[in-house]
């Protein structure tokens, strides 16, 4: 017997590379229905059974060689078809079971239709001429791609559903008269619970205090990090090193150790219940990662563009403000948004230091509307939502800022 | 006035490494000086003290007669064209050939009209006109640095500085830029510092040049003088492509001598003395009856040039054969066979160092 030729040591149809990882994949999924499952009703053997045929399958599959590994490969995957419609026959049959009997019988039907395909037949039992596997390479190269895009494209659906069905909830249960939390999605639809939050004087209040602290932790941040982050990027200066790194450490202390702190510096300063004793502690906060974001990108502002600016006539401000602020623009919003957002957001400090109701930001307002009795879901839902709707937007305008590249182009070498 | 004056001007940088030493420079007015040296050799830190972009350690730096050395860059009436062309990329060429002008103030402010008809003038005079509008970034390596030269020509610079600006281009547009710079300097006959390591655009730009070496100046003249009279053997060997061949050895009664190859030295280099370098352009190196034997190397052919590699003694020289009236190509001596070489030229030089 002649060596086998370069093409035939190396090929292997795609349908059985595709089958390698997914009938693996499919058993790790398995493995998590099976968990889910025994949550739900403690049944363990359809999954289980369902699992060793998938595994067994995958061990089974030929590998150009051993002739008996078709047949019996087949023979699970027919197994796992029967197996996935008799446990969905038995089920409820609601979206979830579609779902995870989908991720049985799916792979058990691709190993059963594609191992009996001619050209997979022949290289199971053991073809291996040169012809057959130059042929099988070339069409290799078309179908791999297609087979990559099934997959990549089902993976990220499963991404997408867990992002979106929270949304999903929140938005039913908004939309849903009454106080449920269950029900189907869509059975019902009504404004009462925006109509609710919206006419009421807390929620205004408390987007105004919202909208202050955000805004001012905004600018007053702004106002810090930049200078800094300029300073850090183009002075030698002594301490320069260290105080970089104490603005890392102070990143490093969950917010609960430095709460009490805190608060007392805010109580001696008789800075609780306002906006600017919140607006002073996020801008702190927010002051080290914007610093380090806006030293990162004034080091990629040329040297060179400053010394032009500097030699056609322009004074360190000058300089600043007409040559490099313009060029980071990006990374000031950026910047900004973040710091938005955090203040926007924060939870646990505007808690803490603000007691009446007159102060509260959304984030505390909402926490507010779940009194020990009685939720009104439906309205905390229809906030929820409305709170959201600021920072989508926020990230819609600023998504260009990030893409604009102003620096291509301008220093070359 | 706008002559330049480096007057015993030193900067030692805060590490100890010494920039510039001791350089004693004149430019004068309307002269193109070309700064050219290896890189590290101080020619840029020259051209950044001029600028006012680093501060003088030592000594003084005059503009027209006037001391500069604590005027802020700005004020010191320079354009500069920098290696990297440091457009500002946020504005359109337009915006970027009048920064300058807008920036001026008091007794030197430039009206808003004036402006609009120095960029104009600029731009025509650069090709620009179609390209005013657009972007740094839209435009072709030969446009932008045009901008560049365009941004430093239009405040009417006392001194013009470009620092290294053809290193960026291809060499196609390099030579042909090359040669617009030089027309540039005769229509506008301001005075320029060029620095560059490149000997070729020394030797075609400068009126004169200036050659440095770990920052110090090595010779100051004509490019013709430095290539046919070097000061030092630094500068032989910097000048020239292929560069000289400089043999280390010992002359003594009329006869030069390292190790195993010795030969006769040319009458005027009869008086030479002690040990030294003795140099000769390989383009006076001719393979000839009667020369001292060699062994050939090998040959590089370039077409209308050969070059001829030959070794004596433990010695490399290079021999320079160029195409004559119809010869089609060198001749093909075998590498390894012995060639008698004529080394004694009328233009071979001894030096000391």
């Amino acid at each position: 017997m002649s060596r086998p030729s370069l093409a035939a040591r190396w090929y292997v149809p795609a349908e059985i590379q595709a089958l390698r990882l997914w009938l693996s994949v499919a058993v790790l999924v398995n493995l998590l229905i099976m968990a889910l499952d025994v949550v739900r009703d403690g049944k363990l053997w359809p999954s289980l059974l369902g699992i060793a045929l998938l595994a067994l399958g995958r061990l089974s599959l030929p590998d150009g060689q051993a002739n008996w590994k078709k047949p019996v490969a087949q023979l699970l995957g027919a197994g796992g078809v029967a197996l996935g419609l008799f446990a969905l026959a038995i089920s409820p049959r609601l979206l979830y079971d579609v779902w995870s009997v989908a991720w049985l019988v799916v792979p058990c039907l691709l190993l059963v239709a594609w191992l009996s395909r001619p050209r997979v037949a022949d290289w199971a039992g053991g073809r291996s001429d040169r012809e057959f596997a130059e042929r099988g390479l070339a069409r290799n190269k078309e179908s791999m791609p297609r087979l990559d895009v099934v997959a990549l494209h089902l993976a990220l659906l499963h991404g997408l559903a867990v992002v979106i069905v929270p949304v999903i909830w929140i938005v039913d249960v908004a939309v849903s008269p009454g106080n449920v939390l269950g029900g189907a999605i869509g059975d019902a639809f009504t404004l009462e619970h925006f109509t609710a939050v919206l006419s009421g004087d807390s929620f205004w209040t408390w987007t105004r205090n919202s909208l202050v602290v955000a805004a001012g932790t905004t600018v007053f941040g702004l106002a810090l990090a930049v200078p800094a982050g300029y300073a850090f990027s183009r002075y030698q200066f002594s301490g320069r090193k260290e105080s970089m790194f104490l603005f890392m450490l102070v990143q490093m202390f969950p917010g609960i150790i430095i709460l009490v702190p805190y608060f007392m510096v805010m109580k001696t300063l008789g800075l609780l219940n306002t906006s600017i004793g919140l607006i002073i502690v996020y801008s702190v906060t927010a002051l080290p990662l914007g610093v380090w974001m806006l030293k990162g990108f004034f080091d990629t502002v040329p040297r060179a563009l400053e010394e032009a600016a500097v030699l056609d006539g322009c004074n360190q401000f000058e300089v600043f403000f007409r040559v490099v602020l313009p060029l980071s623009l990006p990374a000031v919003a950026i910047t900004a948004l973040f710091s938005f957002l955090a203040a926007w957001n924060e939870f646990l400090l505007a808690l803490v230091f603000n007691t009446s109701n007159e102060q509260y930001t959304l984030p505390v307002g909402l926490a507010s509307m779940i009194p020990a009795t009685g939720q009104q879901w439906g309205d905390f839902a229809a906030a929820s939502i409305i709170v959201s709707i600021p920072v989508v937007v926020l990230f819609v305008f600023f998504q260009r800022a990030l893409i604009q590249g102003l620096s291509a182009g301008s220093v070359k070498g | 006035m706008s002559d330049v004056e480096f007057k015993a001007t030193r900067k030692v940088y805060e590490d100890g490494t010494v920039g510039l030493d001791d350089l004693d420079l004149r430019i004068e007015e309307g002269e193109f000086l070309v700064l050219l040296g290896p890189s590290g050799c101080g020619k840029s830190t020259a051209l950044r003290l001029l600028a006012g972009l680093e501060d003088i350690t030592d000594g003084a730096i005059n503009i027209g007669g006037a001391r500069v050395n604590d005027l802020p860059p700005g004020a010191r009436g320079l354009g500069m064209v920098f290696q990297s062309y440091a457009l500002y990329p946020h504005m359109t060429v337009r915006e970027n050939l009048s920064f300058g002008l807008r920036r001026t103030r008091g007794s030197d402010k430039v009206p808003p009209n004036e402006v609009v008809a120095r960029v104009d003038e600029a731009a025509s005079m650069l090709d620009l006109e179609k390209a005013l509008d657009k972007k740094p970034k839209e435009l072709s390596g030969g446009q932008q640095q045009r901008v560049a030269i365009g941004r430093a020509l239009v405040r009417r610079p006392k001194v013009l500085l470009m620092d290294e600006p053809l290193s960026n281009l291809d060499a196609k547009l390099r030579n042909r830029m090359r040669f617009e710079l030089r027309r540039l300097h005769e229509m506008h006959g301001t005075t320029t510092l060029y620095v560059t390591h490149d000997q070729i655009e020394a030797m075609t730009l400068a009126d004169r040049i200036a050659i440095l070496k770990d920052g110090r100046l090595q010779q100051h003249d004509k490019p013709l003088n430095a290539y046919n009279q070097p000061a030092n053997s630094f500068v032989a060997s910097f000048l020239g492509t292929p560069a000289m061949n400089l043999i280390e050895g010992r002359a003594a009664h009329g006869r030069f001598e390292a190790g195993e190859l010795a030969f006769d030295l040319p009458p005027h280099l009869a008086d030479a003395d002690g040990p030294g370098f003795y140099g000769i352009r390989p383009e006076n190196t001719h393979i000839s009856e009667g020369g001292v034997p060699f062994t050939l190397g090998g040959v590089e052919h370039l077409g209308g040039e050969a070059i001829f590699h030959l070794e004596a003694g433990g010695h490399w020289i290079k021999a320079l054969w160029r195409r004559k009236g119809t010869e089609a190509v060198a001749p093909h001596p075998e590498p390894g066979s012995q060639q008698p070489v004529i080394l004694t030229d009328s233009s071979a030089l001894f030096f000391k160092e």
